[in-house]
């Protein structure tokens, strides 16, 4: 059985991905709150 | 329905059906009958995984939230992608070398046979009953729609379904939730191009008109647990929600474990990462032009031709009534809307206010006709899921709106085929090979879990024939299921702390799942995925004190 290892758990590569999938996100965030901002009052 | 749109629907139905039976050649072995060897291409997987969450519902219930609630159900999503990167680092890689089958006999390698078999008999139990009621849900609505017997309904999705899951296995499910993803996108943006074309005012208008009455807040900051959908229930409770979905749920599980790779498959949940909100998003977008569509064209008083056909034979004076009253708001509404729209912005506040006063007057007679439709049927009467089918069959063009009818019917298709898959992988590896028969040849265990798909496949339509008189039952049995979901995360996430035990882990799921009925009992009004992060942290806790007290029991990571 696989153990929690520094392999399993791959921190730098962990952070570049979460970096790059949190920013994809931050821009369709801004984008939804474009939308709401410009348009709901 | 026009004939053409009965071909394409026709004929997308025996591709299916065909190319799946075609797939299974070669298929001559229980490894490749549920994990396709596991030589499956990252990207086919993650559409395959996008497909299997996406159901019938997603296309009728939530563009239909889209129309009558705007696109707030979106935050309902903001967890996905966290959970999608810290799953690619965590579960994935460790059930993908752990060469499981099932996440649950993970669970067995980690802890032990009571453990497994606990978790397995949940999911078998909840998915079971839930794949009953996604074949429902259309199957009700098709028969409202086009009148049909509820039964043929079923029969005309899960029929089809069920075949080639029994004869073709993962193959057959994944290669089919790739054309049923193309399928369902190019159906989605045709609809939305159609719709721009149709809506008489310019689109920034038309965006204007549908912010004036709350469709474009897409954002509630509240921190308030007793409101379903917000900023912090999407982030928080949605993260356990997704982690537990995409990290335990075998549905899921078994999609990316048909991957090349730990690489691959990581890559594969990446997909949902990137493209889950941005599709959810268009969903909910169609709803919202289609609210708008239906300003500037009269809509009908029922969306659902069922309770406008019962409420005329049986109560027609009020009918007529409710009808006319309608009609009238409805003249008024449009006018408004016309009004809003040719004003200018910056000071539109006059127009926006008419307005926002007539779409509140034609709410109230919709409210008052729903009413009465409830009387009339006994039944309590919702119209939201028939907002879009109406729309479809009514105002789309001849051939788009049979690929309407396709693609909602390839989403239920594709979340009954991966789950009856998984339901009969669960059945055959954690139940009849690990306690019935555990030497027998691939042959035999290849005829057993074809058999267990069509059982799977027979059971859920049973489910759904009898769903629409259960209709409480069914959300008995919806909220049981979230009694469990969150408590089996806190399982998986015991199982990578090396301090974990075997007893700590199945105390831990009872109490947490014991935990979560008390609070949906107790304080009935926390919303349902906050019970997510009760559950989840409540079996870590319990399962890491336990083993502390109790470190005989103890077992670690590479230790079994």
């Amino acid at each position: 059985m696989p153990t929690p290892t520094t392999d399993a758990v791959d921190q730098p590569r962990f952070i570049t991905v979460l970096i790059r999938v949190l920013a994809v996100q931050v821009v369709a965030g801004l984008l939804l709150w474009f939308l709401q901002h410009r348009y709901t009052r | 329905m026009h004939p053409l749109n009965w071909v394409i629907v026709i004929g997308y139905l025996g591709y299916v059906v065909i190319d799946g039976i075609r797939r299974s050649k070669g298929t001559t072995e229980i490894e490749g009958y549920f994990l396709a060897n596991r030589s499956l291409p990252w990207w086919a997987v993650g559409l395959s995984v996008m497909a299997t969450q996406m159901s019938a519902v997603t296309l009728i219930g939530t563009t239909g939230q889209g129309a009558t609630a705007g696109i707030g159900f979106v935050q309902f999503y903001f967890g996905l992608p966290v959970a999608m990167v810290i799953l690619g680092v965590t579960l994935v890689p460790f059930l993908h070398r752990a060469r499981v089958f099932t996440a649950y006999e993970f669970l067995e390698k980690r802890f032990d046979s009571k453990t497994r078999s606990l978790t397995a008999f949940l999911f078998l139990i909840s998915r079971g009953l839930s794949c009953g009621t996604i074949l429902a849900a259309p199957a009700v609505v098709f028969s409202a729609v086009f009148g049909w017997n509820l039964a043929w309904s079923v029969a005309v999705i899960g029929v089809p379904t069920v075949l080639y899951t029994m004869i073709g296995g993962v193959q057959a499910v994944t290669w089919a939730d790739v054309k049923q993803m193309f399928l369902i996108v190019t159906a989605l943006v045709l609809t939305v191009i159609v719709l721009i074309h149709k809506i008489p005012v310019p689109a920034d208008d038309a965006l204007r008109v549908a912010g004036a009455v709350g469709r474009l807040k897409a954002f509630d900051f509240s921190f308030d647990l007793t409101k379903t959908y917000t900023f912090w229930s999407g982030i928080i409770g949605g993260t356990f929600l997704m982690l537990s979905y995409f990290g335990t749920d075998q549905s899921q599980v078994q999609r990316y474990l048909t991957a090349k790779s730990v690489d691959q498959a990581r890559r594969s949940l990446l997909m949902s990462a990137y493209w889950k909100i941005p599709l959810q998003g268009l969903i909910l977008l169609i709803g919202v032009l289609v609210f708008v569509f239906y300003l500037f064209q009269s809509p009908p008083l029922y969306f659902n031709p069922a309770h406008e056909k019962a409420v005329r034979a049986a109560e027609p004076g009020a009918f007529a009534g409710l009808d006319g009253r309608f009609v009238e708001a409805q003249g008024r509404r449009e006018a408004a809307a016309r009004a809003l729209a040719a004003a200018s912005r910056g000071s539109d506040e006059v127009p926006r206010a008419a307005f926002q006063a007539a779409e509140a007057e034609t709410g109230k007679i919709r409210t008052e006709a729903l009413a009465l439709a409830e009387r009339v049927t006994g039944k309590a009467a919702r119209d939201v899921n028939y907002i879009i089918p109406r729309f479809v069959v009514d105002q789309l063009p001849i051939g788009l709106a049979g690929l309407f009818i396709a693609a909602v019917i390839a989403a239920a298709m594709s979340a009954i085929a991966a789950e009856l898959n998984s339901l009969s992988t669960a059945t055959v590896i954690d139940f009849y090979r690990r306690w019935i028969r555990p030497e027998a040849s691939d042959a035999h265990f290849l005829a057993v879990s074809k058999a267990a798909t069509g059982f799977w496949g027979v059971f859920a339509s049973i489910v759904a024939t009898f769903a629409a008189t259960l209709g409480s039952l069914i959300e008995v049995v919806n909220r049981f299921g979230s009694f469990f979901y969150g408590s089996i995360l806190g399982v998986f996430i015991l199982a990578m702390m090396p301090r974990a035990g075997a007893l700590g882990a199945f105390v831990g799921l009872i109490v947490g799942m014991a935990t979560v009925a008390a609070v949906s009992f107790g304080a009935p009004s926390v919303a349902f995925l906050w019970y997510n992060v009760i559950g989840a942290v409540t079996v870590v806790l319990v399962g890491l004190v336990i083993s502390a007290v109790a470190p005989a029991r103890a077992i670690s990571p590479g230790g079994r």
